[in-house]
């Protein structure tokens, strides 16, 4: 019985999931926080409490996401660009183009019929079409993350909002709002700016089906449903799967191909 | 003015202090005959500089694009390329200076999004560390945004200046009429420096430039071998021979040692390090520190066996038979063989077609783009060049940068993103053959 693990740090959560012979058997998500070691920690420790498992018992552990190097406890720490398109691969074996919208970058990525990294494009600049962005235009319109979809799917023409700076697009909302337009109408503005921003992005690699999404905006349907329209193209769906936990779950099956020497001999510090 | 007035400037005073220190300590390995020969010849080339100020020899200014084998061909003349001190404390790692030099362009009213290479000319200008110069010549290569530094060099260089238009277009007619220019500018040097061009002076240097060009491309073709067998830096450092040496003795013992060095080491069957991937650098050297090609070769096994800098494409050499024949020659490696003259004028095919030679020639795995930042030229194709590299199925980074100014990315990101690229793209796909 080989039980592995992956510990993902990101920017706004940090995920971990544990895995006996290649199955989930615990999948813990919490917020981070300004100590990633301590963050790293205790969240491996609750996908232990969860899973029933002895810390001993662990074969091996991946780190990844952008607080990877502060989990100390990893064996390996392998980016999360890997770790997404694997994590996706498992869940649609037929991926080969991922979207990971994360809490401060975009990153589009290409896999092979393995799960193997190919290529990626990211946008780590500007909060512009990342989860930062929803969250400022959250505040700014007094509607939570939750309510954002049901507003997007209600009647209405989109207002047409800047894709380009997440600033600039937090003024135009204001004034939309004092112009008195209708929440349903700046919400889908506001998605398909998003949605604008992610397309652009992944057909800088050149938009191979199937697709999926990753990452915590991928729990917004709004954002699925712009996205896709903006592609023109229908995303797979995990089917239950949580998607914010495929990084941590590619760390996990990366884990699991070093702890049964599979791994392609790729040496990372 | 004589040698005090320009050691006693903090600027040159650095150089003059540390270059001592970095031939020891590239003295310390006897193998390292390249760059020995380039820090012995930069140290010859100051004394002469400094000898020339005490004796009231005139000097001749020019900028990136240009050559000096003609100011070569004038006895007792000076050449002097005004981005060279920028290049001097770039090789000296000394990154306060040049940092000074971009801001004191940017406090003059450069542009900040200028490139730095134009702003470390500019600022050098503005604090006035270079010996007046006789009369100055500015070429619109190797990019427009020389245009800038040439102006600079026109208005504070306070001395007649010629102007060399070169055309966009990769033709005959192209040559020739760079060729008219540098007929003219003979004249405009004599009057302006006294010195009369002697033709055999001028065959002499036309000879040693050839004697150069032959021995960077035989180095060139070392650099092909796999496993590289010399350090990827070195390909950095051949444009400050380009722009300063070439047509003078100093090119050709430059790069003899180069071509030592090269022969020794594989005749050694030596390896330089262990090499698990190769990878073009198109574009910009990491001038704000080139000891990250020894972390990359350590750390990653990336060699680097050639960049845009380094590429010296082999465009034949300059026939010394006539005054004509050589004003063609020199106008034809100014315009075909120089880096980023010939790849950033006109159309991007030439950029592409040339990274798909280096490419197949020197058995490369993968491509980075170094973006510098205010490159429009390379930005400008930057969809063109990812589809060609898409077509040829060659795993392409991209990622800004600025050359000589770290406060763009830091030297901890341009290492973060090519760690990433090598060990999560490259690596795992030349396994998976």
């Amino acid at each position: 019985m080989a039980i592995t693990a992956g510990v993902d740090i990101g920017s706004t959560a940090s995920k971990a999931v544990l895995l006996i012979d290649r199955e989930p058997a615990a999948q813990i998500i919490g917020p981070s926080s300004t100590n990633p070691k301590r963050t790293a920690r205790e969240i491996y420790e609750k996908a232990l409490a969860a899973a029933g498992v002895k810390a001993g018992d662990v074969a091996y552990i991946v780190g990844t996401g952008y607080g990877r190097t502060q989990v100390e406890f990893a064996v390996k720490n392998i980016s999360e660009i890997t770790c997404h398109g694997r994590g996706a691969h498992f869940l649609v074996p037929s991926v080969r183009t991922v979207i990971d919208v994360g809490g401060q970058d975009t990153k589009a990525i290409c896999v092979d019929s393995k799960g193997n990294l190919l290529d990626f494009a990211m946008n780590d600049k500007c909060a512009a079409g990342t989860g930062r962005f929803l969250e400022a235009m959250s505040r700014s319109m007094e509607v939570s993350i939750e309510d954002m979809e049901t507003y997007y799917f209600e009647e209405g023409d989109p207002c047409t909002i800047t894709s380009m700076c997440s600033v600039f697009a937090e003024s135009e909302v204001i004034n939309l709002i004092n112009d008195g337009v209708p929440l349903p109408r700046i919400m889908k503005g506001l998605l398909l700016s998003l949605a604008v921003r992610v397309s652009s992005l992944t057909q800088r690699l050149g938009v191979v089906e199937d697709i999926v999404m990753t990452g915590g905006v991928a729990k917004n349907r709004g954002v699925l449903d712009a996205i896709e329209k903006k592609l023109k193209i229908a995303m797979k769906r995990f089917n239950g799967a949580d998607p914010q936990l495929a990084g941590a779950l590619g760390a996990a099956l990366i884990a699991a191909d070093f702890a049964e020497g599979t791994e392609l001999g790729v040496e990372r510090s | 003015m004589n040698r005090n007035d320009i050691i006693n400037k903090r600027e040159w005073r650095e150089i003059f202090e540390a270059l001592p220190v970095v031939q020891g300590f590239f003295g310390g390995d006897p193998d390292s005959h390249g760059i020995n020969e380039l820090l012995r010849n930069i140290a010859v080339y100051l004394e002469e500089l400094l000898a020339h100020v005490d004796d009231g020899k005139p000097f001749v200014w020019y900028n990136l694009g240009f050559n000096s084998e003609l100011i070569y061909a004038l006895e007792g003349v000076q050449p002097i390329t005004i981005e060279l001190l920028g290049a001097l404390h770039s090789l000296i790692c000394n990154s306060r200076n040049t940092l000074d030099f971009i801001d004191r362009a940017q406090a003059a009213g450069v542009p900040a999004d200028c490139c730095s290479a134009d702003k470390l000319a500019i600022g050098a200008i503005h604090k006035g560390l270079y010996p007046p110069p006789a009369c100055t010549v500015g070429i619109n290569t190797p990019c427009d945004a020389q245009v800038l530094s040439t102006q600079v060099m026109a208005e504070l260089g306070e001395a007649p200046f010629f102007p060399i238009d070169v055309p966009y277009y990769h033709n005959e007619e192209t040559i020739l009429h760079v060729a008219g220019q540098l007929k003219e500018l003979i004249p405009f040097l004599e009057e302006n420096t006294g010195r009369k061009m002697d033709i055999d002076r001028l065959r002499e240097a036309c000879e040693l430039s050839n004697r150069t060009a032959e021995n960077i491309w035989e180095w060139l073709d070392w650099r092909k071998q796999v496993p590289l067998t010399q350090s990827s830096k070195l390909v950095a450092f051949t444009l400050l021979l380009q722009i300063l040496f070439i047509g003078s003795q100093k090119g050709v013992d430059i790069t003899e040692g180069l071509l030592r060095e090269a022969r020794e080491r594989t005749g050694r069957g030596e390896r330089f390090f262990e090499e698990r991937v190769r990878a073009i650098w198109y574009q910009d050297a990491v001038w704000t520190d080139l000891q990250i090609y020894d972390w990359f070769e350590r750390e990653l096994g990336l060699t680097v066996p050639v960049d845009v800098f380094g590429y010296y494409a082999n465009e034949g050499v300059i026939d010394t038979s006539t005054p004509d024949t050589m004003l063609y020659g020199l106008a034809r490696k100014l315009v075909n063989c120089h880096p980023m003259a010939r790849q950033f004028r006109g159309d991007i095919d030439f950029y592409v077609k040339d990274f798909m030679h280096m490419l197949e020639a020197f058995n490369a795995d993968c491509c980075i783009f170094a973006g510098h930042i205010a490159c429009k030229h390379a930005w400008g194709g930057i969809g063109l060049f990812k589809e060609a590299c898409r077509r040829a199925d060659i795993p392409l980074l991209v990622f800004e940068f600025d050359m000589f100014d770290p406060r763009v990315t830091s030297y901890e990101d341009v290492y973060f993103e090519v760690e990433r690229f090598v060990n999560e793209i490259v690596w795992p796909r030349k396994q998976r053959g």
